[in-house]
């Protein structure tokens, strides 16, 4: 049983957050007939786990996140034209099964029952993880990496745990690492927010913001892999729940 | 020499913190506040761009901002950096390129409204949510410093303005008081976003004012929104803050009296919270005339005497002028010609009423319309011509009321005002002399009256505004005289800015969906 579905009977078992008017998107006995449904109907084309294939990640977020409950079901219900998403005939019940399983796939990890020592998560975030080197949580922190202050309460589990164990299956928007050499001789390391062909703007590793334009850079290189290292081999498994678990937890709104 | 001008920015870039004598500046290079400045005025010292050149003005750049529908912001800007707001997201950008720095948006936040703009004060960005928290981001990354819940959207709150950054204090408002939700001004502390005071816009039990409401019911249930800007002395220590309609708006009958402190223009002390003064420009009122279009603070030689001032241009069709010291009422000249509601304003400052203007059931006509006959988008005012630039809406409604027993949070306003088809609404931009009301110019705005587009005043005697064709345009600020437009092909919904950056002056504006800037061509160079 992969974690995927761990973390999904998980859901089932605790229920989704309450995001619909619907009745059925309340059910969390829906999630897990959802979950069923989407194995046999959509995981041909959007991967078992939702992860994407021929048709598109539907776990990344924030596109199953920003689209209201009435375009989710049209979607499904009568397909995309001009692309490859057919309609279904799946009667208007299981339509909303799919959509509470696609809502829970999608939920902030804040949402839901994560395992692990939350207190010895954050001892590692701090300490032995050394995380604070490039992120920040509530102004304490680097720069260098993605602010971590709501990670928890704007990604789901499956991303954070993704980004510890695998942190180059997918490079955060933003950070790329890159090194500019400048015509004035001065190089700066860090990380670009944003680059075109004309202009360039880095966060070097003390945190400074530099905003450029190509007639001032004489040389680059942009590199495509993160610089965040993986904890698959540098924490025990018991160490990467709690670290996972920790910063699950990271939500702005719950520290009001 | 190109290159040490562009070092020197991102020095000061990785260092500098937005100081309130900085803001005590006024606009600069920078653009600090909502309304530019403390004073209100929106007029700028630049005059790069100035009307001799203005016709020379080209696109610079455009931002999209994703899902944005219609924006409402005024962005900010300092040390080159714009930031511009939509519903729960804070937008940074290059102010040169528009390439974006960083964006923070707020996914878990309760439902989507406009957002009018965003505070700065140290290294810090601040932004109010739609259900009501204030939101420090670290100004150069984005990252989050702190969140505070400071209403519930349980008692029908919700925010749209600018938070107000003064001294160590950013000060909120809040929207819900046409749905009833009692009004309040709040400062937060800057640091560490505590509440520090907190003033309620309608009395408590007990308290002087609440005699003016009829029933007790509606000291809870009262509205008087803060859901705008507002503008500060500093050597007063004065905020001066316009408050909302009382609801039910179009129904009076369960809420006789002057209905404090709705409809008016209060004067705060800063650090305390203590209303120093207040003047309610129409009181008891029943068409929905919020007191919306903020004071602006000026000062002026009128009747022999230099005096420090504070003008507003009231949704109910009349500008004020008052002593901004004890809220003394001066003057009130009527700037829209469809004003029926009213003939005139007493000594007192008082409306003369006209019978029989009140909404019943079967509707009533009556001019300014619901939508005011000026409202949230913004004047200027240019010290140089002494001109106060104001957009302006002719129309009337009919208004129809409900004696429905209210229910507070569901929407229930005791109904409404609708247009009338035969008389479409027009808009007109008008120069006036607020010391004897006189309109010096006026530019005619033809369209289909769905704009809420305002203005902003420059030394280079430009004044910028948007029309209701989508349209930017720049006009001569001594005669109204058209320099130059650009078709933003949007209905605009927002006020212009203009700031500079490594010496060259931009005009920015929001339109639906996109952040403009203009500035001057600049041919090649062999």
């Amino acid at each position: 049983m992969n974690a995927m579905l761990t973390w999904i009977l998980l859901l089932a078992q605790v229920g989704p957050p309450d995001f619909s008017k619907s009745n059925l998107m309340k059910d969390p006995a829906s999630v897990e007939a959802g979950r069923r449904l989407f194995a046999s109907a959509c995981s041909g084309c959007h991967g078992p786990g939702g992860e994407g294939g021929r048709g598109p990640n539907l776990m990344s977020g924030r596109q199953v996140r920003r689209s209201d409950d009435a375009t989710l079901f049209n979607s499904v219900k009568n397909g995309l034209p001009g692309t490859d998403m057919p309609p279904t005939k799946l009667p208007d019940e299981q339509v909303w099964q799919l959509i509470a399983f696609l809502r829970a796939l999608n939920a902030p990890a804040y949402e839901v029952i994560v395992s692990g020592n939350e207190a010895a998560g954050r001892e590692i975030f701090l300490g032995k993880g050394g995380c604070m080197k490039c992120h920040a949580v509530s102004g304490q922190g680097g720069s260098l990496g993605p602010d971590l202050t709501n990670l928890g309460g704007s990604r789901p589990l499956n991303q954070i745990r993704e980004a510890v164990l695998e942190p180059n299956k997918r490079l955060a928007e933003g950070y790329q690492p890159a090194v500019l050499h400048l015509k004035s001789g001065k190089t700066l390391t860090g990380v670009l927010r944003d680059y075109t062909n004309y202009t360039f703007t880095l966060v070097d590793n003390a945190g400074s913001l530099y905003l450029l334009r190509d007639s001032e850079v004489a040389d680059r290189q942009i590199t495509q892999k993160s610089p965040m290292p993986s904890y698959q081999d540098k924490l025990t498994k018991q160490e990467q729940q709690d670290l996972i678990k920790y910063l699950s937890r990271l939500s702005a709104r719950s520290t009001e | 020499m190109r290159f040490g001008i562009w070092m020197t920015l991102l020095a000061a870039t990785s260092v500098a913190q937005v100081k309130y004598e900085d803001i005590l500046q006024g606009p600069n290079q920078h653009w600090l506040t909502y309304a530019g400045s403390y004073s209100g005025q929106r007029h700028s010292p630049l005059s790069q761009i100035n009307a001799a050149n203005a016709r020379n003005l080209t696109t610079k750049w455009v931002y999209h901002v994703p899902d944005a529908k219609k924006l409402e912001a005024t962005p900010i800007v300092y040390d080159g950096i714009l930031y511009v707001t939509n519903s729960n997201q804070l937008h940074a950008l290059d102010a040169r390129t528009g390439r974006r720095i960083w964006v923070y948006r707020d996914e878990q936040a309760e439902g989507q409204r406009v957002n009018r703009g965003a505070a700065i004060l140290g290294d810090r960005v601040y932004l109010v949510t739609t259900d009501c928290h204030l939101v420090a981001l670290h100004r150069k990354t984005g990252a989050i410093l702190w969140h505070k819940k400071y209403a519930d959207t349980k008692d029908g709150y919700f925010a749209t303005m600018a938070p107000f950054a003064v001294k160590d204090k950013i000060i909120v408002g809040m929207g819900g008081g046409d749905s009833g939700a009692r009004g309040f001004l709040a400062a937060m502390s800057a640091t560490t976003g505590e509440e520090v005071w907190r003033l309620w816009t309608i009395p408590g039990k007990g308290e002087p004012g609440s005699e003016t409401w009829s029933r007790e019911f509606s000291l809870k249930w009262g509205g008087a929104g803060t859901w705008l800007s507002g503008t500060y002395d500093p050597a007063l220590n004065l905020l001066y803050w316009t408050t909302g309609n009382p609801w039910p708006d179009f129904y009076g009958g369960d809420r006789a009296g002057a209905n404090l402190y709705s409809d008016s223009l209060i004067a705060v002390d800063a650090d305390t919270g203590k209303l120093k003064w207040y003047f309610q420009f129409t009181p008891h009122d029943t068409h929905d005339w919020d007191a919306q279009s903020w004071p602006v603070l000026v000062d002026l030689v009128y009747e022999g005497k230099p005096r420090k001032l504070v003008l507003h241009p009231n949704r109910n069709g009349f500008l004020y002028m008052l002593d901004r010291v004890t809220g003394q009422f001066l003057k009130a000249t009527q700037f829209v010609d469809k004003l029926d509601w009213a003939t005139g304003i007493d000594a007192q400052g008082r409306p003369v009423l006209v019978p029989g203007k009140d909404p019943t059931p079967g509707g009533t006509r009556a001019c300014p319309a619901v939508r005011g006959a000026a409202n949230w988008m913004s004047p200027s005012f240019n010290p140089a011509t002494g001109l106060l630039y104001l957009p302006t809406l002719e129309q009337c409604d009919i208004y129809f009321s409900s004696t429905k027993e209210p229910k507070p949070m569901i929407g229930f306003a005791g109904t409404g005002g609708e247009s009338i088809p035969a008389e479409p609404g027009k808009f007109m931009l008008r120069a006036i002399d607020p010391c004897t009301g006189r309109r010096v110019w006026e530019y005619g705005l033809p369209g289909p009256a769905t704009a809420w587009a305002g203005t902003v005043s420059t030394a280079g005697n430009v004044v910028f505004f948007g029309d209701d064709n989508g349209q930017l345009v720049a006009a001569d600020a001594r005669t109204g005289k058209h320099l130059w437009h650009f078709g933003t092909s949007q209905n605009i919904t927002a006020s212009p800015i203009t700031y500079s950056v490594d010496g060259k002056q931009y005009v920015a504006i929001c339109s639906a969906s996109d952040v403009f800037a203009f500035g001057l061509f600049e041919p090649a160079v062999e």
